[in-house]
């Protein structure tokens, strides 16, 4: 084994230490379901093999140990409780250390074998020395007890299984938990003669009579972990007359089959190959854009249904290859259940996390992107949302307090919400401070989600009481700050005495968007499509010289609107007929006015360079298929920055100032 | 090396794990001692301390070979762990049953 392989392996064992602490949390919970020790019991058992195949002979020993005590768990002679939860996750740990160790190149530290040592200690004298581990349930024919099918179970264990680190007696031990062990047969006709025989080689089969009211399935999942190395024959011997004969060997193969190539279906590709591919993919919109322009000019009727199709084929390449980047948030949300669990655990206060939406997609980017923000909204709800136990029960709540993460997708974007049942926002309170910090001078006529939205700004803080957790007053401002840089907004709802819920809103991805190309004189802007509503004409009516008027009726409801040209200063005269895009961002609707309609396109997103990162109103820029350059709106700031400006006298060129 | 031969005729001693950790190396001990042994033989576990699979074989393969020149293999004084597994897998190596889990 090179060490070219070696960051694999420390890749691989992070990703199976995550997963570990997620089943751990569980169980630590008190869920503890087969389901789960099986995913521990997994994960120690494939970092200790690879471990092995690099001769990382200290992270071998150390999880050597805690393997054969979550064996025991799985074999039910050793009781999964909190406290042995607990001990196992601070054993996880200290593999994350030794990986990490690894990882920077120093696997020899005398203080991090000090501490597995005392950690190896609390776990013996948790969990019985690992002598005790022979002391497995007792395998004595017993009668099969009422109301339990006697199965057949005939299993020929491979050659490689036991180079592969398994030993095929701990499924035997592990089948005795899902019943009675009737009868057992040792098969040992493979075994070979004196010359050819392999010490590490196995040649042992079993014939075993199960009793049990488990399924078939469950009995066939006790061989789950050696499903490629063994031939696993289940058959139900009925009582009656109609023996059910199940013959699951070629299910079985095929299932295996099917198992293996899901694995092989996955692969690991860095991350920069596929940033270069969507790269390549966004010059390839932009090429086609330009070819398609240039066909419709040459009039070819042949060339335009050519570039048509090859437009729509470019299309799905580029979804195709958006999505390649997409990723479950599930593992990012799972991996908070650690951060509460340690956070409330040091201040003292009960919480549980719950999550939904964990199979939602976004770009990965974003989701690294989102872990801090994300982390320091989690630990502001449980530091500052959620009360005390003596507040909580004082107020008739149950003492246990829940925070909740939730993922779903809305309208083209992605939201992610962070809610907790604790004490909400106190209105008063947050207008008393943001006075006495002079971020405003009446608060009387701020809307409730105006007067929240006041947490967000620099330099606030509501905590009576500063932790060492958050609390600084400079937690939520640089969540804002961070969420806005990924073209999202964030939002808050709360409602005293009842909880609060943060909700960031971020766009599907960060490459590529479908537009809606308008015009404006000489200049042209993108206005992301999935926040279009409709097209209207403006009417005579409204165009008043002054350009005083910012509404119109629109078949009854008011509608403000912006004229474009007034925010950017355009210097040319409006054209005969405006139109009015009107789009709808964040449950608000507002109307755009633009000369021109130029239709939908794809838009890939050129970052505008940091001389120009403080602009509001303009996410980025794009090439046009003519090489023109286009500036892509930015609605939502667009839209804070025409309310905010909508009542003082219209400033144009504070869109560009800011 | 933790096999020791001939404490008295016919009796042979495995001492430490019996497992795929090892296996080679007790199979070539083991092997060996048994090939060129002719007449019963007493094989103690006492001293086993852990016990798998490829322990297991090792003891079978011994037996086969002893039984092939038409003499007889006994574990005798079974430690716990090699009890345990004998138990489980329903071979019965040893002479006395009592014996077991001494």
């Amino acid at each position: 084994m090179t060490d070219s392989a070696l960051p694999t392996f420390i890749a691989e064992s992070r990703e199976l230490l995550r997963e570990m602490e997620a089943a751990l949390l569980e169980c630590e919970q008190g869920e503890t379901g087969a389901e789960a020790v099986n995913s521990i019991f997994r994960a120690a058992h494939t970092i200790k093999g690879s471990s092995g195949l690099f001769g990382l002979d200290g992270i071998v020993a150390f999880t050597h140990v805690v393997e054969s005590v979550l064996d025991r768990v799985r074999a039910n002679t050793l009781q999964m409780d909190r406290a042995l939860a607990a001990i196992l996750l601070e054993c996880r740990d200290h593999i994350e250390h030794l990986v990490n160790a690894v990882a920077d190149g120093k696997s020899d530290d005398v203080q991090l074998a000090t501490r597995g040592e005392s950690l190896l200690q609390k776990l013996s004298a948790r969990a019985g020395g690992p002598a005790a581990a022979h002391t497995t349930a007792s395998t004595t024919p017993v009668a099969p007890a009422a109301g339990h099918a006697l199965w057949r179970i005939h299993v020929q264990f491979h050659a490689e299984v036991l180079r592969n680190g398994m030993d095929p007696l701990s499924f035997i031990r592990y089948l005795g938990t899902l019943g009675d062990i009737v009868a057992l047969k040792l098969l040992t006709e493979r075994l070979p003669g004196a010359e050819e025989f392999d010490a590490e080689a196995c040649y042992l089969g079993f014939e075993i009579e199960l009793a049990s009211s488990e399924s078939q399935q469950r009995i066939e999942a006790a061989f789950e972990f050696v499903r490629d190395d063994c031939t696993l024959q289940v058959r139900q011997k009925g009582t009656a007359a109609s023996e059910v004969v199940a013959d699951r060997r070629e299910a079985d193969t095929k299932e295996s089959k099917a198992s293996k190539s899901s694995d092989s279906r996955s692969l690991r590709v860095d991350g920069d190959k596929l940033d270069k591919l969507i790269d390549l993919i966004g010059e390839l919109v932009t090429a086609g854009a330009t070819t398609t322009i240039t066909a419709r000019k040459a009039g070819l009727s042949e060339l335009n249904e050519s570039t048509l199709r090859l437009a729509r084929l470019v299309e799905e390449v580029r979804d195709q290859a958006l999505k390649l980047r997409m990723v479950q948030i599930g593992p990012t949300f799972s991996r908070f259940q650690r951060i509460v669990r340690d956070v409330a655990r040091e201040i003292g206060k009960e919480i549980r996390l719950e999550t939904g939406g964990a199979e939602t997609e976004l770009d990965k980017t974003l989701i690294e992107s989102i872990t801090d923000p994300l982390t320091h909204l989690v630990r502001n709800a449980i530091d500052h949302g959620i009360e005390t136990a003596e507040v909580r029960r004082s107020r008739g709540k149950n003492v246990e307090g829940v925070v909740r993460l939730d993922a779903y997708h809305d309208s083209g974007s992605v939201v992610i919400e962070v809610a907790d049942d604790g004490g909400g926002l106190k209105r008063e309170r947050i207008i008393a401070k943001a006075i006495e910090r002079g971020l405003i001078t009446d608060g009387s006529s701020l809307t409730d989600s105006e007067a929240f939205a006041l947490i967000f700004e620099p330099g606030f803080s509501t905590a009576e009481q500063v932790t060492n957790l958050s609390g600084r007053g400079v937690g939520m401002d640089v969540v804002k700050r961070n969420v806005n840089a990924l073209r999202g907004t964030v939002e808050l709802d709360s409602k005293e005495g009842e909880g609060t819920t943060v909700r960031i809103r971020l766009p599907l991805t960060l490459a590529i968007i479908d537009g809606f190309l308008v015009g404006v004189g000489n200049s042209s802007f993108v206005i992301p499509l999935e926040l279009v509503e409709e097209c209207v004409e403006l009417g005579d009516e409204h165009r008043s010289a002054d350009g005083d008027q910012r509404y119109i009726n629109l078949r009854g409801a008011v509608l403000p609107f912006v004229r474009l040209r007034e925010m950017f200063s355009l210097r040319s005269s409006a054209s005969r007929r405006e139109s009015i895009v009107v789009i709808r961002c964040a449950g608000q609707r507002i109307g755009i006015v633009v000369d021109d309609l130029l239709g939908e396109m794809q838009a890939v997103i050129k970052p505008l360079s940091r001389l120009f990162s403080r602009i509001r109103g303009i996410g980025g820029s794009t090439i046009l298929g003519t090489g023109q350059l286009a500036l892509i709106l930015d609605v939502t700031s667009l839209l804070d920055l025409c309310l905010n400006t909508r009542q003082t006298q219209a400033a144009p060129r504070r869109a560009l100032m800011d | 090396m933790d096999l020791d031969q001939k404490l008295s005729i016919g009796e042979l001693r495995v001492d430490g794990d019996m497992t795929i950790y090892r296996a080679n190396e007790v199979a070539q001990t083991l092997l060996a001692s048994v090939r060129t042994h002719a007449g019963d033989v007493n094989l103690d576990l006492s001293e086993v301390t852990e016990f798998d699979t490829a322990g297991l074989q090792l003891v079978l393969m011994a037996r086969r070979m002893v039984e092939a020149n038409g003499h007889r293999l006994d574990v005798v004084r079974p430690s716990e762990c090699v009890a345990e597994v004998l138990d489980l897998c329903n071979v019965a190596l040893t002479t006395d049953p009592t014996q077991a889990a001494a």
